[in-house]
């Protein structure tokens, strides 16, 4: 591949986060594309902010994305979504953001967390940002990370990793497919 | 769990952590024991070694603490084992002790200390630097600057300490250890070592009377690090690159790819001089590269331990050559190095542009989002249950002290349950001390059954004896879960997944001197509140075990037996609006407004009950989903 490709995956602990970085990973090995990939977890504890830095064709080491440089984020929780991208998303850059929020404990006390998602969004539009929302709640137990890995797929068909890489690094995971393949035809 | 890096049998490359290739090296060198405590980023070293303790015929181990790993793998080096022990910075503060009776007493079989600092504080409290401790126990401390090094490095660590007859720390970085990158493997040895607990003649001479014997070791150990110099040197993990230009850059472990790629980034060229023994410094290699220099860049993960080192070095050389980093200003103290950063520096030292700090707000709100605890979790419903006791009984007032662990979310708005938090197993003595001091409001300390074992217990057997005028909760989950759900003793189970018996909590505390103990489920409310308020009256110290197992194991367990996922959930005709589930501060509870029907997140919601008890109007109920 030419340019390198950063992607910077966020969400809450218990979305997949650190799992689908390591499917897209194995499967940029499987293609032959030089790949580091970076987990910075908060803690262990469920809804505890996690970022996942994947940087793909890039020469040497330097596992974590310079701010304003990722190609793309991939937003798991729609205010974390925006916020990563706030700092680190290149200008023109994508951004696909599961719409349904996991609130904070601060926020769900001050139910304010609507006002501030809606301005954080407007003004990555403003930054000239394709901005890409999908709803996976309709998927119950696991699966909305991979969901949201096929709608991202499609919104970015510049991503050097294929779909048919990643479908292969899913192989014996069927609800994962499943979900992959469902958020691929959503975004149709 | 099978982990790729540690299954594979032939030489090749392979996808892997930084920690996984740690435990790949310590494969490699046929390491025979394992003991360790959990803490990032050392913890999933343990646990890839555990994934083929039992192919491989290796004893390992989650110990009760850190000194307790190194003493376990210290035993074993002594018996002409390879050994390992890993621990976090934290659990370096740990071991200092027993880690400084150990190089001085020395070892047989090779003995490797693996710590992974937290630089940076991504998941601890605490940010601080084990090359500074580990140094002072003169000792060799290696740092490697990849993934394909730490493998490399740790297995040659080995066979350097059997050498030596010494332990050997490796010590690396999150920013190494989390990433994943492509590692090659090697054929493991596998060589026969008999069991031979040999006297040493350091560890017999060191009691014998009137001799200076202690201090005769210390000589020795500090003419073993030139000796460790020398070995260390043949294996290149120091070299000098020539550059252009008189001021020249030093990079310290996984500080040398960094800056490689900064440099390019700004079109730095410039004499580069690659780091990775820190104990002892390479003094030729360093004098030689700073010969022709005016300036000297060092760039290190954590401390400026390196750059005084250099500093001490060139002055005893008489070189004139200035060093920059973080004491002259160049590099800000605190958290790790990322490559923007390094840019920045390179470009204020190299081409006279102002330095570009970083955007301290917009990395802040990336980490807004509040820690809390998971819906369902048990230490939720003790907090709950202090609060209200406490308001009922004395207006709100009391002390909370917690140690580490889950039990530290405590702290945190909104909820604000707890006053202070502090190291593993230190919020008992902690609360016995501002007891003891007389305070006017009762004191609680909070312990979960991981610190407990860590270091409460001796805590717990003071205050009985001291006549501490506390009340002890113990929060017994049965695991370590803010470290990622590793076993303790109360769990029933082991690090390579054998049943064993549970530590008796309650004939412990008894067996200590406890007159008054009772043990609650903290989900349920009513009665939890109930034990408090007995246990303020009863004689002291009086212990509450919260026993409840961690809400993530619980619901795997449920997963795993087949048992339908269950929720509550809220009928909007009966709700009340009157708050009461509000203040458990639930994550799974929300609520679009003040005034509006709260709603439950089935997706975060573990059917634990509390809302059900708290809800005045009887408007929550458990369903399936």
């Amino acid at each position: 591949m030419g340019k390198p490709f950063y992607l910077r995956i966020c969400g809450v602990g218990g979305q997949g986060s650190v799992h689908l970085a390591g499917t897209l990973a194995a499967a940029a090995v499987r293609e032959g594309i030089s790949v580091s990939v970076i987990d910075r977890p908060r803690s262990a504890m469920r809804l505890g902010p996690i970022t996942c830095d994947l940087c793909l064709g890039q020469e040497g080491f330097a596992p974590f994305i310079v701010p304003g440089e990722a190609d793309a984020v991939l937003g798991q929780e729609p205010l974390d979504g925006v916020l990563n991208a706030a700092y680190y998303l290149k200008k023109g850059g994508t951004l696909v953001l599961q719409s349904e929020a996991t609130p904070s404990i601060g926020e769900a006390v001050a139910c304010g967390m609507d006002e501030r998602r809606t301005a954080w969004k407007e003004k990555m539009l403003r930054w000239g940002c394709q901005v890409v929302e999908a709803d996976a709640s309709a998927i119950t137990g696991t699966g909305r990370n991979y969901y949201m890995l096929g709608v991202f797929l499609r919104a970015c068909p510049w991503f050097p990793i294929s779909a048919a890489a990643v479908e292969e690094e899913l192989a014996g995971q069927a609800k994962n497919l499943q979900c992959l393949r469902e958020g691929m035809r959503a975004a149709v | 769990m099978q982990i790729p890096i540690m299954q594979a049998n032939a030489a090749g490359s392979v996808l892997a952590y930084g920690y996984e290739a740690v435990a790949r090296g310590a494969l490699e060198a046929d390491v025979k024991v394992v003991s360790g405590f959990p803490g990032t980023p050392s913890t999933g070293a343990l646990e890839a070694l555990a994934s083929v303790a039992g192919e491989r015929g290796i004893h390992v181990e989650w110990a009760t603490n850190e000194r307790v790993a190194l003493e376990t793998a210290w035993g074993a080096a002594m018996d002409g084992q390879r050994a390992m022990c890993t621990m976090n910075h934290l659990g370096m503060n740990v071991v200092m002790d027993a880690l400084k009776y150990c190089a001085n007493y020395g070892v047989t079989g090779g003995m490797v200390v693996f710590v992974g600092d937290d630089v940076g504080a991504n998941t601890s409290a605490i940010e601080s630097d084990s090359r500074v401790l580990a140094c002072s126990a003169d000792v060799p401390v290696l740092t490697p600057c990849s993934a394909e090094e730490a493998r490399r490095m740790t297995r040659r660590a080995f066979s350097l300490s059997e050498e030596l007859g010494c332990p050997v720390v490796v010590r690396s970085v999150c920013q190494l250890m989390m990433a994943r990158t492509l590692v090659d493997v090697e054929v493991p040895e596998t060589v026969s070592r008999p069991s031979d607990f040999a006297p040493n003649p350091r560890r017999v001479v060191m009691f014998e009377p009137g001799t200076m014997a202690a201090v005769t070791i210390h000589r020795f150990l500090h003419e073993n690090l030139s000796r460790a110099g020398g070995l260390l040197e043949e294996q290149g993990y120091d070299a000098a690159f020539p550059g252009p230009g008189s001021t020249g850059i030093i990079a310290c472990g996984v500080s040398y790819p960094l800056v490689k790629a900064a440099m390019v980034r700004c079109g730095v060229e410039a004499p580069v001089l690659k780091l990775s023994v820190m104990n002892p410094l390479n003094e030729r290699l360093i004098t030689g590269f700073a010969a022709s220099l005016d300036r000297i860049l060092v760039f290190e993960e954590g401390e400026a331990y390196a750059e005084e080192k250099i500093q001490a070095i060139l002055g005893r050389s008489r070189l004139p050559a200035s060093v920059l980093g973080r004491l002259s200003g160049e590099l800000p103290f605190g958290g790790e190095l990322f490559v923007g950063e390094i840019e920045s520096a390179l470009r204020a030292v190299y081409k006279g542009e102002r330095w570009k700090a970083a955007d301290a707000a917009a990395q802040d709100r990336l980490f807004e989002r509040d820690l809390t605890l998971c819906g369902g979790c048990g230490h939720m419903g003790l907090f709950y249950a202090l609060r209200k006791a406490m308001e009922e009984v004395n207006g709100g007032r009391y002390l909370a002290f917690s140690d580490a662990g889950c039990a530290f979310m405590g702290i945190l708005a909104p909820a604000k349950s707890i006053t202070s938090a502090t190291n593993m197993g230190g919020g008992i003595s902690f609360a016995c001390g501002a007891a003891d001091a007389g305070s006017e409001v009762p004191v609680f300390a909070l312990c979960g059954d991981g610190g407990f074992l860590h270091g409460g217990v001796s805590a717990l057997a003071g205050a009985v004896f001291n006549r501490s005028n506390i009340v002890a909760v113990l929060l017994d989950n049965a695991a370590l879960g803010n470290t990622g759900l590793q076993p303790t003793g109360c769990t029933g189970r082991n690090a390579v997944g054998q049943e064993v018996p549970r530590v008796d909590l309650e004939g412990l505390c008894r067996s200590l001197g406890i007159v008054h103990q009772q043990t609650v489920d903290p989900l349920r409310l009513e009665d939890t509140m109930a034990a408090i308020k007995t246990a303020l009256k009863a004689p002291k110290p009086a212990v509450i075990i919260a026993r409840q197992p961690c809400v993530l194991n619980r619901l795997k367990a449920e997963k795993q037996a087949g048992h339908p996922v269950r929720t509550a959930a809220v009928d909007p005709a009966a709700c009340r609006r009157c708050g009461k589930c509000g203040e458990l501060y639930c994550t799974a509870i929300v609520r679009e407004g003040k005034e509006a029907v709260p709603s439950i997140r089935a997706d975060l919601c573990s059917a634990c009950g509390m809302c059900v008890e708290l809800c005045s109007g009887g408007a929550i109920g458990i369903k399936e989903v």
